[in-house]
């Protein structure tokens, strides 16, 4: 992979929906129709959460598997009501996700995550603490399809 | 002008031609009051031609009451009338009025005496000295305004002036800061050359300005003192100025005491915002903990088997705990073997499975070959990709020195890794080992906690899974052993069956022959002695499970015992075709339940007997210091290393009950009889080279052994 794809899909386009909640901000794009991705910056809140499910919630309602990439590199400390609040979300919907792929960094979130793969499903949710491994998987994603 | 007096107009001309040039005003008045002449400094000055001066002198003043008062004086002039010093204004056509300073003089030598007036303007003097005045006055106000004050010293350092609206806030008026003569000494009483006040007007003295800070009637002042020069640049003494910043420094006081308390309720706020965010991270870490514990013990406790208990212990730790995980279990059979491992990340799975042919060796002083041996968590952090590289020097901190797996591990990374036992009924079980690849210092004492408490529910369900195993295998034995029972207790119970049938039929048939009878009636006999034997035997088992077993101690000669056995037993070994050497020393005895002992070597022969295939049976007794030692050795077909572990246990047999009759007890209730003689029974066998059973027993057994153990495990 080259390094312009890296920062093709690394980097929010112009078109990416923003919102910025207490502390945090949160980016989600559509690359391809079956696959979204979202970057969270900051403290992931339940505000960013709801933010999260009103991007994603059109999306699902017209796509029957969808792969979803969730960039929380830059997310340093989380709330559990955002974590449950998506972890509501992912299993309402989890007919319709096919993957969910999670880069995280800080230990914090790895063990918040971590509970949330055991809610959601172990097959389900993918973790990367690299990311060049995340940007492959969404490279791949994005280029060709399952 | 006077026509009539030629003397007097030529003295006149002269006059004229020497005042002209006078800078002073000069005016001749004769003795009516009458202006005769001016000279050009009159006109000049007023720019005015000299006609416009030849008139009464008192119509040339501007003020009213002057020109009452020069009329009075000149009508009529006599000496006396006129002082010699007069000031008044001028006024002449449109100029504006000077005020001159006249000095009079009579001249009476003449026939015709004039007043000459001579007169210096003032009104550039004056009208410096009211600029002055206003001046003066201006920076009066302004130095009465500011809030400072102003002063000079001599250069005895005393008071020479002072001024300023400091004084005001002092309490003070103009000039009263310290009276004129005042040292600075004693009015800040001190004699003290270094005091705050004294030093910068010493150092002023000296040339120097000096800033300085000084408080005065409890006033705080903001000062500096610079020398004070002459004319000729030589300090004389020293100037003062000081600017009251007492207001300023309260306000700027209580603007840092508001900034203060600001700052303190900032601070607590964020405190406070910090501490709850701080416990809300801390309740969701304890939470998220909870859960994965909560979870993990789920799972561990749904797996049926260890493999399975492993694989779901090595997958829930990822990512919550680590980046990446293996498991390596120390065998089944033997040495350790990585069972399983676990990656999040999808790109590197096929990586993880590369390492699951590596296995640590245990000689390796580090990692889980270290954890194996101690028991305890090892944690290691900061890990440099030299510790991961094959070398003659020194262990690779994974224990292991293949180039591939180090390898491997390089490429999947390892920073910081975790060991930590999964303790066993006898030791540590297994090992997992969670890795972190990107952070060095990855794990902290509450992970370590966590760790723990997971690889404890990861020993729970490897026990249970592994008492399961046994309860399954305890199971099938006991199936095993009642299918076997039941054959032998048939058998047997059968041919008496028949026997007794066969009487039966005689006495049915009213043919009973005495001595075919008695054939039958031995017969019977014979297969119920048979069956008591087995059920004696099957009745020691329960017993030995049970129970203690109470031994009757005696003193026993093993020689004579043996010799004994081999009597009673010589039918069957001739039967089986076993011809039996016995090697004994010549003193081998000591304290043992007699009868006990004896079941053992009877229970020894037999299965040499049964087992040796026809061939010879040799059997030793010999003392070593405190023991006895007996083997039995026969040179039948053997018993594999497999066999050999499982021979000693309940209802189990090396051989196929097909072709060998036997419960499966024997060597149970052997080795059962012997701990409790605290002794041991131990075999040496390879398949096809027979098998020697090799007895070890102190020469005096203790009264009251320990229960014998329900579940033994077979001897090492």
């Amino acid at each position: 992979m080259s390094e312009d794809a890296f920062a093709a899909t690394s980097t929010p386009p112009a078109s990416a929906s923003h919102a910025v909640r207490d502390g945090g901000e949160i980016y989600s794009w559509q690359p391809r129709g079956d696959v979204i991705v979202s970057r969270i910056v900051g403290a992931l809140n339940i505000e960013l959460a709801i933010c999260f499910e009103e991007y994603y919630l059109p999306i699902i309602a017209r796509t029957p598997k969808v792969r979803v990439f969730v960039d929380l590199e830059a997310v340093s400390v989380y709330t559990r009501e955002a974590r449950e609040r998506m972890t509501a979300f992912a299993l309402a919907h989890i007919a319709q996700i096919e993957s969910i792929h999670v880069l995280v960094r800080s230990k914090l979130v790895a063990l918040g995550l971590g509970a949330f793969k055991h809610a959601v499903g172990d097959a389900l949710v993918r973790s990367y603490f690299d990311r060049e491994s995340f940007l492959r998987s969404l490279s791949v994603a994005t280029a060709s399809g399952r | 002008m006077v026509a009539d007096a030629p003397i007097l107009e030529d003295d006149l001309q002269l006059l004229h031609a020497a005042l002209d040039a006078s800078r002073l005003l000069i005016l001749v008045v004769n003795r009516d009051g009458l202006v005769v002449d001016v000279n050009g400094a009159v006109e000049q000055a007023f720019g005015q031609p000299r006609q416009a001066f030849l008139r009464p002198i008192w119509e040339l003043a501007a003020i009213p009451a002057e020109c009452a008062l020069l009329e009075g004086a000149f009508r009529p002039l006599r000496p006396g009338t006129l002082s010699r010093g007069l000031v008044f204004h001028v006024k002449a056509g449109s100029a504006p009025a000077r005020v001159v300073d006249w000095r009079a003089r009579f001249v009476e030598e003449r026939d015709v005496p004039v007043v000459i007036l001579s007169g210096l303007d003032l009104s550039e003097r004056r009208a410096a000295e009211q600029q002055l005045r206003e001046t003066e006055a201006l920076q009066r106000q302004i130095l009465d305004r500011m809030p400072a004050v102003v002063w000079t010293t001599d250069r005895d350092l005393r008071f020479t002036f002072s001024a300023g609206g400091g004084l005001a806030s002092l309490g003070l008026g103009t000039g009263e800061v310290a009276a004129v003569g005042t040292s600075l000494y004693s009015y800040f009483h001190t004699d003290d050359p270094a005091h705050p006040a004294i030093a910068p007007h010493l150092r002023a003295l000296a040339g120097e300005a000096t800033s300085f800070e000084v408080t005065w009637l409890d006033r705080q002042f903001q000062a500096r003192a610079e020398p004070f020069r002459d004319r000729a640049e030589n300090v004389v003494g020293t100037i003062g100025l000081a600017f009251d910043v007492t207001e300023q420094a309260r306000t700027a006081h209580a603007l840092a005491e508001s900034e203060g308390r600001l700052r303190r309720l900032v601070d607590a706020r964020d405190q406070l915002l910090v501490k709850e965010q701080s416990a809300r991270v801390e309740a969701e870490l304890a939470n998220a903990r909870l859960l994965l514990l909560v979870e993990g013990s789920k799972r561990l406790a749904r797996t049926r088997n260890p493999n399975d208990s492993l694989e779901a212990l090595a997958s829930l730790v990822v990512p919550a705990l680590a980046e990446w995980s293996y498991v390596v279990h120390r065998g089944w059979d033997g040495g350790p073997a990585l069972v399983t491992g676990a990656h999040g990340d999808p790109n590197k799975e096929s990586l993880l499975r590369g390492l699951q042919s590596c296995v640590p060796d245990l000689a390796a002083p580090d990692g889980a070959a270290k954890v194996f041996r101690t028991g305890e968590v090892a944690l290691y952090e900061d890990i440099k990709p030299d510790q991961l590289l094959p070398s003659q020097a020194r262990w690779p901190l994974v224990g292991t020195q293949d180039p591939r797996h180090l390898r491997t591990i390089r490429e999947l990374g390892m920073r910081s890794l975790l060991c930590v036992p999964i303790m066993g009924r006898s030791g540590v079980d297994a090992v997992m080992l969670l890795v972190s690849a990107s952070d060095p210092h990855r794990y902290d004492a509450e992970d370590v906690v966590m760790a723990r408490h997971l690889a404890n529910r990861a020993a729970v369900s490897l026990e249970n899974g592994r008492l399961l195993f046994e309860a399954l295998d305890a199971v099938r034995a006991r199936d095993d052993f009642l299918a076997v029972a039941a054959h032998e207790l048939r058998t047997p119970l059968a041919a008496m069956l028949l026997q007794v049938q066969m009487i039966g039929r005689s006495i049915y048939e009213g043919r009973i022959e005495p001595a075919a009878a008695r054939r039958s009636v031995s017969a019977a006999e014979t297969q119920a002695r048979r069956l008591s034997v087995l059920i004696d035997g099957m009745l020691d088992v329960v017993q030995l499970a049970s129970q203690r077993i109470w031994l009757r101690l005696e003193d026993v000669d093993l020689r004579e015992l043996i010799a004994r056995l081999l009597n009673r037993l010589a039918p069957q070994l001739s039967r089986a075709g076993c011809e039996v050497t016995v090697a004994a020393s010549e003193q081998v005895d000591g304290r043992w339940d007699r009868a006990r002992i004896e079941q053992v070597l009877t229970h020894l022969l037999t299965n040499a007997m049964k087992f040796g295939a026809g061939r010879p049976i040799e059997v030793s007794a010999r003392a070593t210091e405190g023991n006895v030692v007996i083997s039995v050795r026969d040179h039948g077909f053997g018993i594999s290393k497999e066999d050999q572990a499982r021979i000693f246990d309940r209802f189990e047999r090396a051989v196929s009950t097909r072709h060998f009759g036997g419960l499966g007890l024997g060597l149970y209730t052997t080795v059962q009889i012997l701990r409790a003689h605290q002794g041991d029974l131990r075999v040496e066998s390879e398949p096809g080279q027979g098998a020697c059973f090799i007895v070890e027993l102190p020469r005096r057994a203790a009264h009251a052994p320990e229960r014998a153990d329900a579940a033994p495990s077979p001897p090492s």
